[in-house]
């Protein structure tokens, strides 16, 4: 499904991805690591193309990422906003139409995802005037809305509460039953054990281990944040 | 539906229902109503009747001046508006008289014949505070057509050679051109139909221009831009937004030519002011439809190329805002213009994008400019708008994710030409 191919990107002559090679299959939850400043982010941005990198190439579904159309790609970024003034079944149905879901589909498919997280009740609200875990929620529906079949969740667990988090895990198994690929980062390791099936971790912009979420967890104690600490150098570096 | 358009329709949507958009909408006619409304106010103020005083000294033209000024200065009643006395004094202390006359609230004019008013039409009028600039007019006015036909009637001649004399000449003005001939040109309509387009147009974009950065920066300023990225490329996100925003511009006018329309068919009902809706709906209005509009895409365009530098909406207004006192320049020359079409200034300022749409209005309207002319400045402008844009998506795609970093004008030089 996702094929990165040593891909390097640096900003003013700092590097902050250096040749990081990933193969994704199809119907996979992958798990992707790295402590703050890594390039997590940033390698999720060139393969949505909103970075383009120095070099390598992106490939989904075969296509070169700066070829591959919005629709077969549904994003979270880390950074949360929204047009805090709009309804919010207005938002959801903007952002339906501009991923490309049909005309006919928008207000059945709106209802369908504001019904699903449990926010049908809220539709006719101002964004603003809902709760941040509330609006967290509108945009995991945006990145979702025209179900795509590569989905990158950056954080999408952080200001939810445990039920909430229940709810979007949920959500993510069910993706997975219907052979969906889904990239999520996270700093919450027993979020990576409780969903992912693969993983990689990511330091200074380099892969420094990448394989089955078991295979790594045995092969550092049988545990995710041992393996965690040890190959970014612990909280000291 | 192209994603430009989802863009476009979402912005026109929600311009639309903004507060600033709204009030932008009725700016032009709050203004225009504060600044009228005074004069108008002065024009048709009713006049309180009032006591003159006459002191005649000698001249002996009292009963037939209180006459003229009875039958000149009327109510709107139709009645005389001055209850006329006459006081008799010496000329030594007449100043004393006029004084208590006035001081005391006995009368509120008066006036003070000088000896000899036959050669040398001297009267000096003395009134007190609540007498209004008007009132003085118009009672000067009376003094002096008093004063001349006294002359006339002096030279020998009657009421009716006199009548004859002063009767004010039937002038029409015709204007001819090449495409319909001489035809009988309506000066109002002819300077007052663009000069409002023009005013409408510099109204729509000052008013609308904090409106126009804060629909610029809004995502970015949101962090909902990576979300937009995700789902739209950022050219066809800078065009939506342009066309959204120019949409706007054409509700506005639309809004505006309908109430002109509703004007000139029944404004004549209640105003003086006698245009009929054939004389302003002319070929002409489909040119400066087009040029408004014009008008409005260019500095939409500028607004979301030059906005998308910020990150945030006060910065964007402090060093953009200033763009919107360009399109004040034409107003401030436009009596020049008029005066000398041929001022050089005419032609520069048509060339220079962000007042050609402004500059071409005024030379169809009140120069008549050329047909060729105005298509051909109608591309170049167009030319102006697409080559703004363009490189506002440049600026744009590189900025999109720029947070706190100010871009050098070098750094904007490198993005354009990359």
């Amino acid at each position: 499904m996702l094929k990165i191919d040593k891909i390097s990107k640096a900003f003013t002559g700092v590097k902050a991805v250096n040749k990081i090679s990933l193969h994704i299959p199809e119907g996979e939850v992958f798990g992707f690591l790295g402590p703050n400043g890594a390039g997590k982010t940033t390698t999720l941005r060139m393969i949505m193309d909103i970075l383009q990198p120095d070099s390598g190439t992106i490939r989904i579904n075969d296509q070169l990422s700066t070829k591959c159309d919005h629709k077969y790609v549904g994003y979270l970024p880390e950074e949360r906003g929204i047009y805090q003034k709009a309804k919010v079944q207005e938002v959801v149905e903007y952002f339906a139409k501009l991923k490309s879901v049909s005309s006919s589909e928008v207000k059945s498919r709106t209802e369908k995802w504001l019904k699903k997280l449990k926010i049908n009740d809220l539709a006719n609200k101002k964004v603003e005037e809902l709760s941040k875990g509330n609006q967290q929620k509108v945009q995991f529906i945006i990145a979702v809305i025209n179900e795509p079949a590569l989905m990158i969740f950056d954080e999408p667990f952080t200001g939810l509460d445990p039920i909430n988090q229940i709810l979007v895990r949920d959500i993510i198994s069910e993706f997975k039953s219907q052979n969906k690929t889904v990239i999520l980062s996270t700093h919450q390791m027993a979020k990576v054990e409780e969903n992912c099936d693969s993983m990689c971790l990511i330091h200074k912009g380099e892969i420094v281990a990448q394989g089955k979420v078991a295979d790594i967890k045995n092969e550092y104690g049988g545990s995710l944040d041992k393996a965690f600490i040890q190959l970014t150098g612990g909280p000291d570096e | 539906m192209n994603k430009t358009l989802i863009v476009a329709q979402w912005e026109l949507k929600r311009g639309l229902r903004s507060k600033a958009f709204i009030f932008s909408l009725f700016m032009p006619f709050i203004v225009l109503m504060f600044s009228i409304l005074p004069t108008i106010f002065a024009m048709n103020s009713k006049i309180e009747s009032k006591d003159i005083g006459i002191i005649d000294q000698g001249n002996a033209i009292y009963s037939e001046l209180s006459k003229h000024l009875k039958s000149q200065i009327i109510t709107s009643e139709g009645e005389a508006a001055y209850t006329i006395q006459e006081y008799q004094t010496t000329p030594t202390n007449h100043d004393v008289l006029v004084e208590s006359l006035v001081a005391d609230d006995i009368v509120s004019i008066v006036l003070v014949i000088e000896p000899d008013f036959k050669n040398n039409a001297q009267v000096n009028i003395y009134h007190s505070d609540a007498v209004g600039l008007e009132e003085i007019s118009q009672v000067r006015r009376a003094i002096k057509q008093f004063s001349m036909e006294k002359r006339i009637v002096a030279l020998g001649m009657t009421k009716e050679d006199m009548d004859y004399v002063l009767e004010s000449p039937d002038v029409t003005v015709f204007e001819v051109s090449d495409a319909s001939g001489a035809t009988q040109s309506n000066l109002l309509v002819r300077y007052a139909v663009p000069g409002i387009f023009l005013w409408l147009l510099v109204m729509g974009i000052v008013m609308s221009s904090s409106m126009l950065i804060s629909g610029v920066i809004e995502e970015r300023s949101n962090r909902i831009i990576e979300i937009m990225m995700s789902s739209i490329k950022p050219n066809q996100l800078m065009a939506g937004k342009i066309l959204g925003i120019g949409m706007l511009g054409i509700v506005q006018i639309t809004f505006y030519l309908l109430i002109v329309l509703i004007l000139t068919l029944f404004g004549s009902s209640f105003t003086e002011i006698d245009i009929s809706a054939a004389e302003v709906f002319t070929p002409k209005i489909i040119l400066y439809f087009i040029y408004f509009i014009m008008g409005y895409f260019m500095y939409a365009s500028l607004y979301v190329s030059l906005g998308s530098l910020y990150d945030n909406e006060r910065d964007a207004s402090q060093s953009v805002g200033f763009l919107s006192l360009f399109a004040i320049i034409p107003i401030m020359l436009i009596q020049p213009i008029m005066m000398n079409p041929d001022t050089p200034l005419a032609g520069i300022l048509s060339f220079i994008p962000l007042t050609t749409p402004f500059m071409m209005i005024l030379k169809i309207g009140m120069l008549s400019a050329p047909l060729w002319e105005v298509l051909l400045m109608m591309l170049y402008l167009l030319a102006w708008i697409i080559l703004i844009a363009w490189m506002g998506s440049k600026i744009f795609r590189t900025t999109l994710l720029m947070y706190g970093k100010r871009a050098t004008l070098k750094e904007i030089i490198q993005w354009i030409r990359s």
